[in-house]
């Protein structure tokens, strides 16, 4: 997703994760994604929720696998894998949505398998390395260790709030009155 | 000169006078009536005409309820137009000026503007102001005749006069005196100026005689108050050096001459006395002169050790009125709890206490107040009704207020001063009634028998022969009023004998249509479950369980079930419906100011007012008829001369009707003006590049043009018979309402605006629909009809656009599975369901693979990160739990449109089969 990095402004954007990034430590749910794990801030997830069946909705990114219907509500889902361009992969039983809340509305996304609540401390977590323009790590918060192990803490604001999806319906609302 | 204006503005101002703010369509009428007499003002009287200007607004502010105090501006807005029809009456205007500018200012402020910005306040008071450093008594005197005159306007002025002489050290002690009780009597008079104010002015005039006999024979002026007595003894030391500073009070020094110790000791107890009683649940107090440290802050009931004894005095009287006029009301409320003016009173009553409790650093009383007006703030809101616990402790509070300001007018007179009981319990009780379990439900009663003097006995509140003596001194006064103001019974005896009196008519057997107000976060909480409610009993009934037949029983209970529960959606969306009455009205004023404004002659007409709306569309809907009806009246109707030319009567005629019409509410804007006209759209459209020709564009598209937002511009008014301002506007937000909005025009002739509108947002009807293995639902309104077409129906252009004939009508066709990239789906159109739909200009079919079954949905919006969905309007929960998209036929052609263009690579997909 190299559009997205050019989306958000360069200076804010920076700015802002500079100054998360002070006080980073703090509880993660931890989930696996492709092998990798990664970590969410406790407080952005309201709910873990097994697979559901989700209806498609048309014309969307393809990221987007469509909604579903959580107690009465219509809900985005977002398919993790696919917004970070990795490989699809079929449903198992450990396959779950974890629904959060960002910007205040509540979507979904789907991950592999759920790991854990983690407490990570600040002088755990390290700045993302940078790899130059073959990987974005802009959605990257920091690199917790604990026990050894990796966990990229996702900017999960960030993520979801990627501008590709508004200037979809930016775009095709220009197409409407364009008509 | 303008004798008939005249005579008009002052009937106008006495009908202000007596104007009560909730009656709208009393308003509207004054309001049409005000302007039309704006229209004879002459154009040498500017400020007099900026001042009706001003009392038009203040009328429309009432309309709108736009400030707190609707009363005031009302009676303020009464004096103002009164104001200018005296000054109409005069030679030149400036003859008039001051009176202008008093009312134009006090207007003002009661319209809740900023007092800084009034027009009337930067002129005038410089030079009233220096005239007032040079009047005279005998310059009062006469003011005071020329009130008598033009009767009330002027009072402000005659005051200042008199508050102004009050201060001058020329004369003497007991001349001030007298001058300052006759500036008191002016402000009562003034404030109540639609109470007859003949015999209070005569009051003023003898005081102001009394104040020019004692300047001449230099005597003792005749104890006309008993608050003399105490001035005089205190008197003969100048108290007050300051000119202007009257009103506020001033820090004492204590050290001061002994004059001013002896009066402090006698007006504040020492303070020892005052705080004892005085636990801190009284209440932050407000500190009362800043910035000045006391050795020994007085708080609560405590009076403030820099008041003025004459400023606590006066307060202590005015104080009385207003609580005798609240006492009234709320007794009055007893039995009519809606009466607004009644519960305005009360709120008035408190809040000008409440104001002049602060100004004087009174901590109790104004904290009471302040309270009591939140919970009358909370009744006139609608929040709650003034019935039971919430009515109780309007009355404890007037009860308590009234202790208060007894207890302050002990202390003037040396009296230690205590705390009333229960203040601090009563105080908590304001802050919040609920947690006290206070509701509206009235309190337990006995069963006493029906008149309010036999109740009161009967509780032994009072005796019978107290009862006799009072009804027989005021017979003609409800019996309750006159106990209270005997001081006979409490206030709050009274109003549960009224109350228990009301009780036992009720349960002897009237019943009256009642009605419950509720507020609309329930409502609409309500009607969401109701719909979680229908979808679910939808889940059951189409359960197979039930629908394979095995079990009749249980499919038997579930129908009925089933039908239960329409009847209860049914009835929960009847309860959100509104009529469209209060729409149309505010149209029918913005019809007359817009006409009012371009001197055109309009008439205008509505129908069907009583049709129901969902109350969530009223507000959303009145903005585009808002721009509508301005482009009729602006744009639409002409000039009266041109219509004269043209062979029309010189008055226009717009007719907004609104009726039921296919599951829809159609509003509909009809005028006989100019019309549109096609070729000059067209002109403007290709010159704007916003179509290339129009081939085959039929007249409504044409007009419909003038929705564009590109084509709003100011030159599009003027050279295209106008119709372009907000346009876009008006298409959006009828569009944001999934309604539509559609032209008709014929040139010369007028034009027609309809706008249709579905009943509610919250429940669509419509067909669920499969295309592959997907189901969508397609609101039932927009299908017009479904066939399988066969073979021969079907052609295609240059092997490109899709057409099915149905009944030999050309439609074009797009394929659902095409447009949204569904695999599986049924190829062969013949195999297939067209389902026509879109309205009669833009009709066409879409090919589905089969028609599921009807459904009504409750429609949610798709998430906003979706971004606007082109062919979708929202999604809604199936029966089996899933959620299905709701399809959108006018988005789905556009989609179509768009797929079909050459012009986007992105989306390979060509139309063509």
């Amino acid at each position: 997703m190299s559009s997205a990095a050019t989306l958000s402004a360069p200076g804010s954007a920076t700015e802002g994760s500079l100054e998360a990034r002070a006080d980073l430590g703090g509880k993660y749910l931890t989930f696996f994604l492709a092998g990798e794990e990664y970590g969410i801030e406790i407080l952005k997830v309201h709910e873990i929720i097994g697979m559901m069946p989700i209806t498609t909705v048309p014309r969307t990114p393809f990221f987007i696998k469509g909604v579903v219907n959580l107690r009465g509500k219509v809900i985005p889902i977002v398919d993790l894998r696919l917004k970070f361009e990795m490989e699809a992969m079929t449903q198992t039983e450990e396959t779950c949505i974890i629904v959060v809340q960002t910007h205040g509305t509540e979507m979904g996304i789907v991950v592999d398998r759920v790991s854990e609540v983690l407490d990570i401390g600040s002088s755990e977590i390290e700045e993302p390395p940078s790899f130059g323009g073959d990987v974005d790590t802009t959605y990257i918060l920091g690199i917790g260790k604990t026990d050894g192990h990796v966990k990229l803490l996702l900017d999960i604001e960030r993520v979801l709030s990627d501008q590709e999806t508004l200037d979809l319906g930016a775009l095709t609302g220009a197409d409407i009155n364009g008509d | 000169m303008n004798k008939e204006l005249v005579s008009s503005l002052t009937g106008l101002a006495a009908e202000m006078a007596s104007l009560n703010p909730d009656d709208q369509p009393a308003l509207v009428l004054l309001g049409a009536a005000l302007e039309d007499s704006l229209q004879g003002v002459p154009a040498d009287r500017p400020e007099t005409l900026d001042l009706l200007n001003l009392c038009l607004e203040a009328l429309q502010a009432i309309y709108l309820k736009a400030v707190p105090d609707l009363a005031r501006l009302a009676n303020s807005a009464a004096r103002a137009v009164f104001c200018a029809s005296q000054c109409l009456g005069f030679e030149q205007e400036s003859e008039g000026k001051p009176l202008i500018y008093e009312a134009g200012r006090a207007l003002w402020l009661a319209a809740g503007k900023n007092p800084r910005a009034c027009p009337f306040l930067t002129d005038s008071l410089p030079s009233w102001s220096a005239e007032l450093s040079q009047i005279t008594l005998d310059d009062a005197a006469s003011l005071l005749m020329q009130i008598e005159a033009t009767l009330l306007a002027g009072l402000d002025r005659l005051k200042d006069a008199v508050q102004h002489l009050s201060q001058q050290d020329s004369y003497s002690p007991n001349v001030r005196h007298v001058l300052g009780n006759t500036a008191r009597e002016i402000a009562a008079v003034a404030d109540n100026i639609t109470a007859g104010a003949d015999g209070p002015l005569v009051n003023v005039g003898k005081m102001l005689e009394t104040a020019l006999e004692c300047v001449e024979s230099d005597e003792e002026p005749p104890l006309l108050l008993p608050t003399i007595a105490f001035e005089e003894a205190t008197a003969e030391q100048p108290e007050e050096t300051a000119d202007e500073s009257d009103l506020l009070p001033m820090d004492e020094d204590p050290q001061e001459p002994e004059a001013e110790e002896a009066l402090e000791e006698e007006v504040a107890p020492p303070p020892l006395q005052a705080e004892a009683p005085l636990p801190a649940a009284a209440g932050p107090a407000p500190s009362v002169s800043a910035g000045v440290p006391k050795p020994a802050p007085v708080v609560g009931t405590g009076l403030p050790e820099d008041a003025d004894p004459d400023l606590l005095r006066e307060f202590t009287t005015e104080s009385g009125d207003y609580i005798e006029a609240a006492e009234a009301a709320l007794l009055s409320l007893e039995t009519d709890p809606e009466d607004l003016e009644a519960i305005s009173t009360v709120f008035r009553a408190f809040h000008t206490i409440k104001g002049i409790a602060g100004f004087l650093g009174l901590a109790a009383i104004q904290e009471l107040a302040h309270h009591a007006e939140t919970l009358l703030t909370r009744v006139r809101d609608h929040e709650i009704r003034c019935t039971g616990g919430y009515a109780d402790l309007a009355l404890r509070s007037v009860d308590m207020l009234k202790e208060l300001v007894n207890v302050v007018n002990a202390a003037l007179n040396g009296s230690p001063q205590v705390k009333p009981e229960g203040y601090d319990g009563l105080l908590q009780l304001l802050v919040n009634p609920e947690a006290a379990g206070i509701s509206a439900e009235a309190a337990e009663l006995g069963a006493p028998p029906p008149r309010v003097g036999d109740i009161l006995v009967a509780e032994g509140k009072v005796d019978r022969s107290t009862i006799e003596r009072v009804h027989n001194r005021q017979p003609n006064e409800p019996i309750g009023v006159s106990l209270v103001r005997e001081g006979s019974a409490t206030l709050t005896d009274v109003a549960k004998a009224l109350r228990t009196q009301k009780q036992l008519a009720a349960a002897s057997g009237s019943t009256s249509d009642s009605s419950v107000r509720v507020r609309t976060d329930r409502l609409d909480g309500l009607i969401d479950a109701v719909g979680e409610l229908v979808i679910a009993q939808s889940m059951v009934s189409q359960d197979q369980i039930v629908t394979l037949g095995a079990h009749h029983d249980l499919a038997r209970k579930v129908s009925h079930q089933g039908k239960i529960v329409r009847e209860l959606q049914d009835l929960s969306m009847s309860m959100r419906m509104v009529p469209l009455k209060a729409t149309f009205q505010k149209m029918n004023r913005l019809a007359r100011d817009v006409a009012q404004k371009t001197g055109k002659l309009v008439e205008f007409i509505t129908s069907g007012e009583d049709t129901e709306i969902d109350r969530n569309m009223v507000d959303v809907v009145s903005d585009p008829l808002v721009h509508m009806v301005r482009n009729a009246v602006d744009h639409g109707i002409e000039t009266p001369d041109v219509r004269e030319q043209a062979g029309k009567s010189r008055t226009g005629c717009i007719h907004l009707s609104a009726y039921h019409a296919g599951g829809s509410v159609i509003v509909e804007l009809r005028d006989d003006g100019r019309g549109l006209n096609r070729e000059k759209i067209l002109q403007k459209a290709l010159s704007q590049g916003l179509i290339d020709s129009d081939k085959g564009m039929s007249d409504s598209e044409v007009f419909g043009l003038i929705f564009r937002a590109g084509f709003s511009t100011a030159e599009v008014v003027t050279d295209v018979s106008g119709r372009g301002v907000g346009m876009d506007v008006v298409r959006q937000s009828i569009a944001a309402l999934r309604g539509r909005v559609d032209i008709a025009s014929e040139q010369g002739l007028g034009s027609t605006f309809t706008v249709r509108l579905p009943l509610t947002l919250a429940i669509t009807d419509g067909m669920l629909i499969r295309v592959g293995d997907q189901r969508f639902i397609v609101p039932t309104a927009k299908i017009q009809i479904c066939f399988r077409p066969e073979a021969d129906a079907l052609s295609t252009i240059a092997g490109k656009g899709e057409m099915a004939l149905l009944r030999d009508e050309i439609l074009p066709m797009f394929r659902l599975h095409r447009l949204f990239d569904i695999d599986n789906a049924v190829e062969n159109p013949t195999e297939g369901l067209l389902v026509v739909v879109g309205d009669s200009d833009r009709r066409y079919a879409l090919l589905v693979d089969e028609l599921l079954d009807q459904q009504q949905v409750v429609a949610k919006s798709l998430s906003e990160r979706l971004g606007q969905l082109q062919g979708v309007s929202g999604g809604a929960i199936l029966a089996d739990g899933r959620v299905g998209l709701i399809l959108d036929p006018d988005g789905l052609l556009a989609a179509a449109r768009q797929k079909g263009d050459a012009s986007s690579p992105s989306r390979p997909l060509p139309i063509a089969a």
